[in-house]
């Protein structure tokens, strides 16, 4: 399948990419494990030997690949644990975050969809779309800082950071109300995006010839509405949404960054800057899964609606 | 002589010839200019005035040293909307070199071409953007690149699909046989079409590098203090919200007013209608359904599938034309 | 991903102490490893756990001496070069086995492999470690230094019977640590918290406090909510959280002189740098009184030279140079630097600009460079200020690549900073050799009153020198509950005393 060259270039040039850093980017993590000043060019060899650092690059490719097809991931060098459950270990934080933002944006933004469509052209329907490419326009960090400032700092009910107050790690009605901004953050702009294309996917059915049609031999506006139009609509809906599902899954940098949520973004960003590069390679390789998995839900959602629209 | 409906495009013009088009595109040209015409000074350090809030002294008061803020505001529109089109320009270069060779090369060529920009289209940005960081010290020259690096598939993808209806349509056979080379061909008869197509897409990539270089810029990866963006004012304002919202609020409503204006003209990051030819050429293969499969034609930095979505304004339901950029 | 991980193999004591309060200590910094060998030099507070889960040979106090921990005494012998520690017969690892003098020669050389990916800082100039007997080990040093006794004597000592012969740098010991300190560990949420229990039958005594928390906390604002939630009950401050911190009802601040102090260290292979005028007026350009009164809120002071007030070595009786723009500018045209149309001075067609890196994790210091490139700005000199990611910043200081630099810098134990002011130092080449006598007789001599002589002297010849220009140091600032007590300063770690905390005022 296209789908499977399409993924196997992906996952490879995220490997790749890390492994270049690997080579190019000045002060490894020896530099960083010493300590600037402890650090001699002496202790740097021996720790880079140690970690298999000095070798040529395609060498470490061909290593790291041997070692992940054997099931071993990698030692973080920062945590001196296996990367693999360093990765784990952020990765909850992440699911929950990305997945009630999936789940969010699918319901606000079908339902706003369809809602402007039914409208059309009243004041409803201007009011949604307006404000959906408003939602657009807006850079997702500065949504969450708004937020943060609204519901923080002016209302003062909604903490800012953070995943869970203090010694109530497992106490999931503590945990809901520092899920609120994140995920209203994350889930803004797909819901904005989903409901304009879901509204234009209605109407272009709704003005199609088969639609007049119908509704020239007299079924109810409504019926015609919701039958025919979603039933149609619903391919292309289902499958961006699908494919949007990578986005959330692979761990949002910046709402992570402003919202101090310990996922797999702010780990991204803490293991480039103390060049932990085991890590970084299993947050790729989590990275190329997950996109993997959206292109195939993808592809099944298609076949599964609407069997005609199996292509090659 | 162009010979598709460029009502897409009029439709554009028509905006922005429009007062409020021409507005917006007047105070965006303003804004580049108005750091040499206004003697505000951006980088005036004033430790007597340590985050005093906006009042008669500093209307948008100051930030953690006493620098004027409307002062930085002013530089950092240069700095943002100067880097947001620089990248553009990279990104419509490199998409329509793209997109071009796929259209024009044969099928071997547009096969490979086309995987490069579905994989351009999986690859995380952000990722990228961090790695880049680690190699290159961040600035404005290496955030054009990776902004431009990373935004060239919208391009890509449409260009291919004129390039290849510009192609088959009527008057190129008529020009070849007529002995016109292929390159005089492109020159003188594609090209003036293609820029049409650029346009649009040149201006919704404008917005999108807008939001990138925030964004980037934001996370500390862009261009770096003391010099002003409207991105990297807002460096970790998450923590300033509490005692100075004044340096959290000016920049982001800044950004949000110039990227809503630049939607309401049809050209956000969910653009409008491109011409027509694109629906053309996928409505000869699918005659039965209504909708192509949806592919995502760009991303923005921060990862969000952007869609060609029609504009809301339009009248009717004729008008409701999705134009989706198939796969093929 | 949620719940306590137990250590392994710890054994319960039979009777423990009633739990009092937990101590919750909130921090910004997560430390990766627990593991004494991973401890890198002084991420305070980052270094909590480490503190109270090993025991080292020596105890450092506040005053610079040394007092006993799991050495009881020791003698030193040979011109300082033969150290033999007797080590207390009672000291116990928390899964029961006793500390013997093989344990620390296993440490010693576990430091010092590159397997372990360990810094040997302190432990440099060990020549070899012998155990004499369970309780007594003997270090023969290739040289006397004064360092080794307080910064090698304040490794944590690791169990050899857990370590020997594993994988150090991804042995499960990194989670589950076990050490001989006052608290043994108990949970470990990576990302989190670590919570820390007290030894009831600790050889030092049980501490007070049965239980500690560490707490990772996401950024500034959420530590000063929890603060004033009464959720932690001490955190390291920002002189721009004072305000705040300053109003919550049952919090003290506790301001600390601290032995770290930051400077801009040239790069003397750059020519304009090598005229001492030059840099004298560099210096006087910046307005250091102003950054310290209103950037830190006068919670700090200037520094003269390499050492602070609170530091033992402390020489106030250095060469100044206090601001002063117009001399500045008669000293740069002295040197040779006119100013050019732009107002930036030049000379022989060079224009008189520098750039100065700094990494982008140091914002009080970046503040502190805008004001100051500003101000020299006005006396005509061109200073660029380039941030740049840590290992960026290490690479180009260990390569020279570079103008200026500014950093922190921290002589910790030791006034010695041989390494950054010793002829062929990798740190900007300022060379004297006066000053290298100096600092060679310094390691040598072993009385406090003596080395305070020679060390002040090196002060005075540096700030003559103007071989850095130094700018200020902060106090530490930290959060403390109120109903807390039996906190004491310490100018390395705060936490050196812990298990004498208590409840109630």
């Amino acid at each position: 399948m296209r789908r499977v060259v399409e993924v196997t270039l992906t996952l490879g040039a995220l490997i790749l990419a890390v492994f270049l850093v690997l080579r190019l980017a000045p002060g490894g993590p020896a530099q960083l494990l010493l300590g600037p000043d402890r650090f001699t060019p002496e202790l740097e060899e021996r720790v880079n030997h140690t970690l298999g650092l000095d070798r040529s690059l395609p060498e470490q490719v061909v290593r790291w690949v041997r070692a992940v097809c054997a099931g071993e991931l990698g030692t973080s060098y920062f945590h001196r644990r296996p990367a693999s459950q360093v990765v784990l270990e952020r990765l909850g934080a992440t699911l929950i975050l990305g997945g009630l933002a999936f789940g969010l944006s699918l319901v606000v933004g079908l339902s706003v969809g369809v809602l402007a469509a039914a409208r059309q052209g009243s004041w409803v329907d201007r009011l949604l779309s307006h404000g959906a490419v408003a939602v657009i326009a807006t850079p997702s960090f500065w949504l969450g800082i708004g937020l943060i400032l609204l519901g923080s700092v002016w209302l003062g009910i909604l903490p800012s950071a953070g995943l869970a107050p203090i010694g109530q790690e497992g106490d999931l009605g503590a945990r809901l109300r520092y899920l609120i901004l994140p995920v209203l953050t994350m889930a803004a702009s797909h819901a904005a995006s989903l409901a304009l294309y879901t509204r234009s996917a209605l109407l272009e059915v709704l003005a199609s010839d088969f639609v007049r049609t119908a509704r020239a031999m007299g079924t109810s506006a409504r019926r015609i509405l919701w039958r025919h139009a979603l039933s149609a609509a619903a391919v292309p809906i289902i499958t961006m949404a699908a494919l949007n599902l990578a986005h959330f899954l692979e761990g949002s940098i910046v709402v992570e960054t402003v919202f101090g949520w310990p996922g797999i973004g702010q780990l991204t960003t803490a293991s480039v800057a103390r060049r932990d590069y085991p890590v970084l390679l299993v947050i790729s390789l989590w990275a190329g899964i997950v996109v993997v998995t959206a292109n195939l839900m993808a592809d099944l959602l298609t076949r599964l609606v609407d069997p005609r629209e199996a292509e090659e | 002589m162009s010979c598709y409906s460029a009502s897409g495009v009029q439709d554009i013009r028509r905006r922005l010839g429009s007062r409020w088009g021409r507005a917006v595109l007047g105070a965006l040209a303003l804004l580049l200019v108005l750091p040499s015409l206004v003697p505000l000074d951006p980088y005036r350090v004033d430790l007597e005035a340590v985050l005093v809030p906006p009042g008669p002294a500093h209307w948008l008061g100051t930030d953690d040293t006493g620098r004027d803020l409307l002062a930085r505001l002013v530089l950092g529109a240069r700095a943002t909307l100067g880097i947001a089109l620089a990248a553009t320009l990279l990104a419509l270069a490199l998409g329509t070199l793209v997109g071009a060779l796929a259209g024009y090369r044969g099928a071997l060529a547009d096969a490979v071409l086309m995987r490069l920009v579905d994989f351009g289209l999986a690859f995380p940005s952000l990722f990228a953007i961090l790695l880049v960081a680690a190699i290159v010290p961040p600035g404005p020259g290496p955030l054009i690149g990776v902004i431009g690096a990373t935004s060239w598939m919208a391009t890509a993808r449409l260009v291919r699909a004129a390039v290849r209806q510009l192609a088959g349509a009527a008057y190129t056979e008529a020009a070849r046989s007529l002995g016109a080379s292929p390159s005089r061909v492109i020159w003188r008869h594609h090209l003036p079409n293609l820029t049409g197509v650029l346009a649009v897409v040149g201006l919704v990539q404008f917005s999108r590098s807008i939001l990138a270089e925030a964004t980037v810029s934001f996370l500390g990866f862009g261009v770096q203090p003391p010099v002003p963006t409207w991105g990297n004012l807002l460096m970790g304002a998450q923590t300033a919200v509490f005692t100075a919202p004044w340096l959290v609020l000016v920049p982001g409503v800044a950004l949000m007013a110039t990227l809503v204006a630049l939607a309401s003209l049809g050209l956000g990051t969910a653009p409008t209608r491109l011409p027509r030819l694109e629906t053309e050429v996928h409505h000869h293969s699918h005659p039965a359904s209504p909708q192509p499969t949806p592919h995502p034609t760009s991303r923005s930095i921060d990862g969000r599938p952007e869609v060609v979505v029609p504009h809301p304004h339009q009248p009717g339901p004729a008008a409701g034309h999705p134009v989706l950029p198939t796969r093929s | 991903m949620l719940g306590l991980v137990s250590a392994p193999g710890t054994a319960v004591p039979a009777t423990s102490p009633a739990p009092s309060r937990p101590l919750v200590l909130g921090s910004l910094e997560e430390p990766g490893s627990l593991s004494a060998l991973a401890d890198l030099p002084h991420h305070f507070p980052g270094d909590m756990p480490q503190t109270l889960l090993f025991d080292s040979l020596i105890q450092y106090l506040p005053d610079g001496s040394v007092g006993p921990k799991l050495a009881r005494r020791w003698e030193i012998g040979a011109g300082g070069t033969i150290y033999t520690f007797h080590l207390a017969s009672n000291a116990r690892f928390h899964d029961g086995r006793p500390v013997t003098a093989e344990n620390v020669q296993f440490t010693v050389a576990a430091a010092r492999d590159p397997a372990a990916q360990s810094s040997d800082e302190g432990l440099e100039a060990v020549e070899t470690v012998e155990v004499l007997n369970p309780q007594t080990v003997r270090f023969r040093l290739k040289y006397a230094t004064p360092r080794f006794l307080t910064e090698g004597g304040s490794r944590g000592i690791v169990p050899m019977h857990l370590l020997a012969g594993k994988d150090l740098g991804r042995d499960p010991f990194n989670r589950q640590p076990v050490g001989s300190g006052p608290y043994r560990l108990v949970g470990f949420t990576p990302g989190q918290s670590i919570v820390l229990d007290a030894v009831p039958d600790h050889y030092r005594g049980a501490p007070k406090i049965s239980r500690a928390v560490f707490k990772i906390l996401p950024d500034q604002n959420v530590i000063l909510t929890q603060l004033r939630a009464g959720e932690i009950q001490y955190a390291l401050l920002e002189p721009r959280d004072l305000p705040v911190a300053e109003r919550i009802l049952g919090v003290r601040v506790l301001e600390v002189p601290a032995t770290r102090f930051y400077d801009i260290t040239p790069n003397f292979q750059r020519p304009y740098w090598q005229d001492r005028r030059v840099r004298e007026a560099v210096l006087r350009g910046i307005d250091r009184e102003g950054i310290v009164k209103r950037l830190l809120g006068g919670r700090g002071q200037v520094v003269h030279s390499n050492a602070t007030p609170a530091s033992w070595a402390y020489n106030p009786d250095v060469p100044r140079y206090p601001y002063d723009p117009g001399r500045a500018q008669a000293l740069l045209g002295e040197a040779g630097w006119l100013p050019g149309a732009d107002g930036v001075r030049e000379k022989a067609g060079q224009r008189l600009g520098f750039a100065v890196m700094v990494k982008n994790v140091d914002r009080t210091l970046e503040q502190a460079l805008v004001v100051a490139q500003q101000q020299l700005r006005q006396v005509g000199v061109e200073m660029r200020i380039e941030r740049l990611e840590t290992g960026v910043f290490t690479a180009r200081m260990r390569e020279g690549q570079f103008d200026a630099l500014s950093r922190i810098w921290n002589p910790v134990y030791d006034p010695d900073q041989s390494v950054l002011y010793r002829t062929g130092n990798l740190y900007g080449g300022y060379n004297n050799p006066e000053v290298d006598a100096l600092l060679a007789k310094g390691l040598t001599v072993t009385d406090r009153a003596s080395r305070k002589r020679i060390y002040g002297e090196i002060q005075r010849l540096l700030a003559q020198d103007v071989a850095r220009l130094y700018l200020y140091s902060e106090n530490e600032l930290h959060a403390v509950a109120t109903d807390l007590s039996g906190v004491k300063p310490h100018p390395v770690n705060l936490f050196w005393n812990l298990p004498e905390w208590a409840w109630g005022r």
